[in-house]
């Protein structure tokens, strides 16, 4: 195999022999000179072809900024957006708190960095040099980017660089941790949404539409949750430091089961609104849970002492054939489901629990499955209070990662399924696997889409 | 069999009770899915069948080789023959560009190496749906037609597509294009020949060059007249086609299931066989015995099926009135066709040229190209074209440059200190083993490409998903237009995965 670096890697630019780089790099050869002259030129003009469609006034930015809400969260009302705010600042928070415990504290040496940028501003420079001043919109050419503009774009690039440049040529050698450098970023992101201004479609009070498109501020109510938001994540990011430099190495389980749970209690919770009545939950929920897990934490206890080893076969089959009775009898959905746990737990218990630690673990565990399965399903057997007349609350980009979040969930064991049947010596399981596999793959997807759309269409008629 | 112990316990029961209570399972399941949905569409008054198959649908299909089609299953033929277009001029072209791009992020110019690696990060990255909406609004930020006056012209673009001169084909052209085909196995003789004596007596004897003028030489010939003696092939069609009507039906019928049985048994004895060697001592393992019931069933199948009124509404369909499954498969029919096409009485240029015009719009104040003279790629078919052509073409240069890279580098210095040229190192060492790695994930970059095409759905080119939904949403027979749709696209998948496969094989290094 041969070394990947000489190919992947681009050259080393150095400062002290630019004209050597110039004529290592791009003009080794008569047919390279050409060629770089020739993809120049195509660079330059692409460029140019492509910012002119996409500033020209023909593209209607107005109508992506004026209904941004509508991309995020479609119909979702907006005397409800606290739980969209809620949605969103607990996945950051867990962002944050897995980022703090799992960041390796890379140190990064100050010139690099400074390189890194200089490359980043030079790419800014290039592009707002060949930006095309005007463009034809059906025959006529109409202003898009001023030379002003330009000039005072360059003046601010040059800048930029000038004092990255003095950064670099300063502190040559000292480092900065990676992290703090990924928040300067961030901070600047959330800082720079209380500084722009973009055009939106705005009304006079007789109902007719401003024209030009006015340049506004973001609304106090997308800049104030961002910026809390952000607070956050940085007090997360410093929890998640805290306590791997406390060396609570149990937390890296606990985060990623909140990341798994994250998503359920969003939909079953705090996305619905859900009518679930106190008097349910006192009544109902909290002592089903109690009774569940003090039986689970019994078990846990006595199945292993030596009068009840010889039974604990009679008592997983027994526990077994009790749980399937129960999922036809018509009963609570949650007890239905709290059974068929309970049969795992009795059928588990004996190997994980074999010492008074793990006992004392597993019983925690359990508890606190219980509980949280208890109220998860409350949650999400409530009727919403939120209705969304004609569509789904779930829409928008909301809609997008849940399917994505889930998607991913559901198909990874079924795909571990298929794989393994396709590699099955029984030759019926295999021939039904690779079946299903060849088929599914073989027809596209918007054909999938069409066909489970149409099935549900003929089951609700 | 011989159970020694309780036949529950016994492992040969227990596996093939256990796949039986699968197949049982599936096939429950299977049936649940489709009785619901089918008594569901009786319900609606709409029972399924494949009638519409015949009658007329009484659509408009914007472009393809008919656009009022004279029933269901042309209309279906028109978005195959829609989807194929893209497909194979996609597998084409995307192939040169990906190649170029991926040999351009390999190359020693910085720019050339940083605007491709650009290129390939920023394609790869966005939704195919997104790119084709983008291609889509590229090609409609053009002026309409009627806006700018044009003049005569040669190639043009507008908001209406983009025009471009073609060559009409005349009666001749089948005869010619055969004959052009034949061309290219002239050139490839002459190639190997001239190799072969570069070989044996070690002097230059031009390969390139001297196939490259058979080739010029050839297609000059046949363009003025030599194509007629492919008229022998229409010939010889001839008279198959009266030799087949001579033939009774019972004796197309009877050779098919002859040729059935006699292959089905040389399966099964290759089958035993293979098992009577030291290391299988004659034992016929769980497969071997399902693969050798499989063989007899298949073959069994067929010859029940071919005696009976099997599906009758399918055979409706294909011969008309007649109940009975039609023996010949309209051979007869497409041997006439191939007599009629390669005649060699036909006389005339096989092609002519002809020029794109723009004209009225009906009676509208809007203007069209004219659909009869040269040839105009609708924005549709551009839009889709053009997105998966790039979408693709940077997965294929990846594939490119993964197998250049994965090369080892020994193999181009021993080249280099052997004096070979760059273009002849490339084109002798490092391509054929390059190719060699390159071979199966490019198969799946073309799967990926011929299913993508479905995609244009979105911006209303006629595929075969555009045109089927069409039909259903008219028709109301969904479950047989996504039995059509599972069809076609399991038939595309494996003709391309077995060209590739073939070429896999042929590639593959021969190991000892």
């Amino acid at each position: 195999m041969q070394d990947n670096k000489t190919l992947e890697s681009p050259p080393e630019v150095q400062f002290a022999g630019v004209s050597r780089w110039l004529k290592e790099n791009l003009f080794s050869s008569l047919s390279s000179s050409i060629l770089t002259v020739l993809s120049i030129a195509a660079v330059v003009s692409v460029f140019r072809a492509i910012i002119g469609f996409f500033i020209s006034p023909e593209r209607e930015w107005t109508a992506v900024t004026y209904n941004l809400q509508l991309y995020m969260v479609q119909a979702y009302p907006e005397s409800d957006f606290i739980r969209v705010w809620i949605t969103v600042g607990l996945l950051i928070f867990l962002l944050g708190l897995s980022w703090g415990f799992n960041s390796l504290k890379e140190k990064v040496i100050i010139k690099e960095w400074c390189d890194g940028l200089l490359k980043g501003i030079s790419s800014f420079l290039f592009i707002v040099l060949i930006a095309p001043t005007s463009v034809d919109v059906e025959g006529t050419t109409v202003e898009v980017f001023s030379n002003n503009t330009r000039y005072i774009c360059l003046a601010v690039g040059v800048g930029l660089i000038l004092t990255v440049y003095l950064l670099r040529k300063t502190y040559p050698k000292n480092e900065i941790v990676r992290d703090r450098i990924s928040f300067l970023y961030l901070s600047l992101l959330v800082g720079s949404i209380w500084i722009i201004k973009v055009p939106t479609v705005t009304f006079t009070s007789s109902n007719e539409r401003v024209d030009p498109d006015p340049f506004l501020p973001l609304a106090n109510t997308t800049t104030i949750p961002w910026t809390i938001i952000f607070g956050f994540m940085i007090f997360a990011y410093l929890i998640g430091s805290f306590l791997k430099a406390k060396g609570k190495n149990s937390m890296s389980r606990l985060i990623l089961s909140s990341w798994v749970l994250a998503p359920l209690v969003i939909v079953s919770w705090i996305y619905r609104k859900p009518d679930f009545g106190m008097s349910n939950i006192l009544t109902l929920d909290i002592p089903i849970a109690v009774t569940f897990s003090i039986l689970g934490i019994l078990a846990i206890r006595t199945l292993n002492s030596e009068k009840i080893v010889p039974y604990q076969r009679y008592i997983t089959y027994g526990m077994l054939v009790l749980s399937i009775v129960i999922f036809f009898l018509p009963v609570l959905r949650q007890l239905k489901i709290l059974f068929f746990i309970t049969w795992l737990l009795v059928s588990v218990a004996p190997t994980i629990a074999n010492s008074k630690e793990s006992a004392k673990n597993l019983s925690i565990v359990w508890s606190v499955t219980v509980f949280i399965l208890v109220l998860l399903m409350r949650g999400a057997s409530s009727e919403s209070l939120i209705v969304v007349p004609g569509s789904s609350i779930y829409g928008g980009f909301t809609l997008t990662w849940l399917i994505a979040f889930f998607g991913i969930a559901i198909s990874f064991p079924f795909g571990v399924i298929l794989a393994l049947g396709r590699t099955s010596k029984l030759p019926v399981i295999r021939i039904i696997c690779t079946a299903v596999i060849e088929l599914v793959r073989s027809v596209p997807f918007i054909t999938w889409l069409f066909f489970w759309k149409r099935y549900a269409h003929t089951l609700s008629t | 069999m011989k159970f020694n112990k309780a036949f529950w316990r016994d492992v040969r029961f227990l596996k093939w009770a256990g796949q039986i209570a699968f197949l049982l399972f599936i096939f429950n399941l299977i049936s649940n899915f489709v009785s619901q949905a089918i008594e569901n569409l009786n319900a609606t008054n709409l029972p399924f069948s494949w009638r519409f198959l015949g009658t007329t649908p009484g659509v408009l299909i914007s472009e393809g080789f008919v656009t009022y089609p004279e029933s269901g299953l042309q209309a279906l033929q028109v978005g195959m023959a829609n989807m194929l277009r893209i497909a194979i001029s996609g597998i084409f072209v995307a192939t040169i560009l990906g190649t170029v791009i991926g040999v351009a992020r390999l190359s020693k110019n910085w720019v050339v190496q940083r605007s491709s690696s650009g290129l390939v990060e920023t394609v790869r990255n966005i939704p195919l749906l997104v790119q084709i909406f983008f291609w889509q609004a590229v090609i409609l930020s053009f002026p309409r037609p009627e806006e700018i006056d044009r003049g005569e012209m040669i190639f043009d673009i507008s908001a209406k597509g983009i025009a471009f001169p073609w060559l009409d084909a005349q009666e001749t052209s089948w005869l010619f294009g055969v004959w052009f085909i034949l061309s290219f196995i002239a050139a490839r003789r002459i190639f190997k020949w001239r190799v072969s004596v570069m070989e044996s007596e070690g002097r230059e004897a031009y390969p390139g060059i001297a196939s490259f003028i058979t080739f010029i030489a050839w297609n000059v010939g046949g363009w003025f007249g030599g194509y007629k003696a492919v008229g022998v092939i229409g010939f010889v069609a001839s008279l198959l086609s009266d030799g087949f009507e001579l033939l009774p039906r019972i004796g197309i019928q009877s050779l098919i299931i002859f040729i059935g049985f006699y292959y089905s048994y040389k399966y099964i004895s290759k089958e035993i066989k293979r098992t009577r060697s030291a290391e299988n001592r004659g034992i016929l393992t769980d497969d071997d015995i399902f693969k050798i019931i499989m063989a007899g069933l298949l073959v069994l199948i067929l010859a029940i099926g071919l005696f009976l009124p099997f599906g009758i509404t399918i055979s409706d369909f294909l011969v008309g009135d007649e109940p009975f499954f039609k023996a010949d498969w309209g051979i007869p029919q497409f041997l006439d066709g191939v007599q009629n096409r390669l005649n060699w009485e036909l006389t005339g240029e096989p092609f002519t040229l002809s020029y794109p015009e723009i004209i009225q719009a009906g009676q509208s104040k809007f203007s069209r190209y004219s659909p009869d003279v040269g040839k105009v790629m609708s924005v549709g078919y551009f839009a889709t074209w053009m997105g998966v052509i790039i979408y693709t073409s940077v997965f294929i240069s990846e594939v490119v440059r993964s197998g250049i890279m994965a090369v080892a580098k020994g193999q181009s210095e021993a080249g280099l200190s052997l004096g070979l040229k760059r273009s002849t190192l490339l084109r002798l060492i490092v391509l054929p083993q390059a190719l060699r790695i390159m071979l199966p994930p490019m198969g799946n970059q073309y799967l990926n490409l011929a299913k993508n095409t479905s995609l244009g759905i979105a911006v209303a080119f006629p595929e075969i998903v555009a045109v089927g939904q069409t039909i259903y949403n008219q028709e109301g027979q969904t479950v047989a237009v996504f039995l059509i749709w599972m069809a076609f696209y399991s038939t595309v998948s494996l003709v391309l995965s077995s060209i590739i496969n073939y070429y896999n094989r042929k590639m593959k290094m021969v190991e000892r």
